[in-house]
């Protein structure tokens, strides 16, 4: 299988680089596949008239029987890279080339820059270890808040993302057409009618938080998917649910206790009290606590949905990927998450 | 949670399509292609597990008894809720569904209605919340206790 993709890589960067000769896939490696998307990492080797080159690629290519596929656009995750990566100094991927001709990998997939570093999972022992010495030595912890602030006060009209993504209207309109959107999967990925998602719903329509400004955000923005090399954050990555909305969303989503389970510290990283003061401080925006505790229900809910939506793709014979049937199985767990969160 | 023979049988497909030919060990592939027909034999060796759900079936009905009888005495609050005899047909219909699940997943949908209509009469009079949706929340987390106890 790896094989055969090399060659089809092989033939790809023959045609998409001009003059090359030669042309090797070398160092290819494929990350665990992903729920939504799968990853291919290489090296590409060739000659031209000027000498060897090399030079580093990641290509994100859709997986079909993925999670939430019919909710995502894929070619917008390319162009909110291409335009981020043009417009700000963070450490994200370049990207490169678009593809649609499914005859190459078995989908479409997009070609971007291999970044440097090592990735960790959180909850892993390595992971902990890792965060946990980072947590002591403070350079990657304040580099966390400093990116994402600096994220969030980029000017994304200026940057011509306004052309691409949607501006949400007024300050209830992020919120307002994310929770449509969560009762649309509510109902697309029902398993049975629930009782906690329905009164967290109703919950979260009557408690909504007005916006201080609109932001571009990550949505999945949390240790594990960052590259980190030498005490420096190498990369952020997984910006498949980037959007313009409520930089509170990702603040929240730092702080949720689903991504520290026991840990004090916030995605194992980094005390609460410092990361909020620190990403005050830098954006000059405020933090209010009601609204982070508002954006995790949002969050857990999204999760429930997301799972539910692993399982009702198992049921329906959709794919026989067992992590899904595993997840649709966890599912009282994660909504036992939210009855937490609403205080029950 | 999902029927139990389609869940063996795609489980039984990944261990063959996925699993065993990526195993190297001689001795591993012997054990997997053992486990398929181990798994087939659980399959046929076994029934649906129902009772839980009928657990939660009693429970639900109670519930949603109790808070409809406890909403309709209660006229200093709650004198224009018509939408409790709607819930009470509902629940008189619901008797005469056999399949567990089924069963199971109309009640449910009860419920969620119950908490729909009174999150509307919560818009109106904050003492909802307190009187009957935190009540509610305290009934639904057995349920849940219940489901999660299945979970491995």
């Amino acid at each position: 299988m790896a094989e055969k993709i090399k060659l089809s890589l092989k033939a790809y960067f023959e045609s998409k680089i001009k003059g090359a000769e030669k042309v090797e896939i070398r160092e290819y490696s494929q990350p665990s596949a992903g729920w939504s998307d799968e990853a291919f990492i290489f090296d590409v080797h060739w000659e031209t008239a000027n000498g060897k080159q090399i030079k580093g690629f990641a290509i994100r290519k859709q997986n079909k029987g993925g999670l939430m596929r019919e909710n995502r656009n894929f070619f917008l995750q390319f162009k909110y890279l291409d335009r981020l990566s043009k417009n700000c100094d963070l450490p994200i991927p370049g990207v490169y080339w678009y593809e649609t001709d499914e005859s190459i990998l078995g989908g479409p997939f997009f070609v971007m820059d291999k970044l440097p570093g090592n990735s960790y999972v959180p909850w892993s022992k390595e992971g902990q270890l890792f965060f946990k010495r980072a947590n002591e030595e403070g350079e990657i912890p304040f580099h966390f808040v400093q990116y994402l602030a600096k994220l969030h006060l980029l000017d994304y009209s200026g940057a011509g993302f306004t052309e691409d993504f949607d501006e949400p209207k007024g300050e209830y309109g992020f919120i307002d057409d994310k929770l449509i959107g969560l009762e649309e999967m509510y109902y697309r990925y029902q398993i049975s009618p629930d009782p906690v998602i329905v009164d967290a719903l109703e919950w979260l329509k009557a408690h909504k938080p007005a916006a201080q400004r609109y932001s571009l955000i990550h949505n999945d923005y949390r240790t594990g998917n960052l590259l980190y090399s030498h005490n420096e954050i190498t990369g952020i990555l997984d910006w498949e649910a980037a959007e313009i909305g409520d930089p509170m969303a990702d603040v929240a989503y730092v702080c949720a206790k689903s991504n520290r389970m026991d840990s004090p510290l916030m995605c194992y990283l980094v005390d609460r009290q410092l990361f909020l003061d620190t990403y005050s401080e830098l954006t000059g925006l405020r933090v209010e606590e009601k609204v982070l505790h508002y954006y995790e229900v949002y969050h857990q809910v999204r999760f429930v949905l997301i799972s539910q939506s692993a399982g009702t793709s198992f049921a329906k014979g959709e794919t026989k990927d067992l992590r899904m049937a595993r997840q649709g199985y966890r599912w009282p767990l994660m909504r036992n998450m939210v009855a937490e969160l609403l205080g029950y | 949670m999902f029927d139990k023979s389609f869940t063996l049988k795609t489980a039984n497909d990944v261990i063959k399509d996925v699993i065993i030919p990526n195993l190297t060990s001689g001795m591993a592939k012997e054990q997997a292609i053992a486990l398929l027909s181990v798994l087939k034999n659980v399959d046929t060796n076994t029934i649906e597990n129902t009772k839980p759900k009928e657990q939660l079936i009693t429970l639900i009905n109670q519930t949603v008894e109790e808070f409809l009888q406890a909403i309709r005495s209660d006229s200093r609050e709650t004198s224009a809720f018509n939408w409790v005899e709607e819930l009470d047909s509902a629940l008189e219909e619901a008797v005469f569904i056999e399949d567990a699940t089924d069963k199971w997943k109309q009640l449910n949908e009860i419920q969620c209605r119950l908490l729909r209509f009174l999150y509307k009469e919560n818009a109106a009079n904050r003492a909802i919340e307190s009187r009957y949706i935190f009540p509610l929340r305290k009934r639904i987390r057995e349920q849940l206790t219940i489901e999660m106890s299945l979970v491995r």
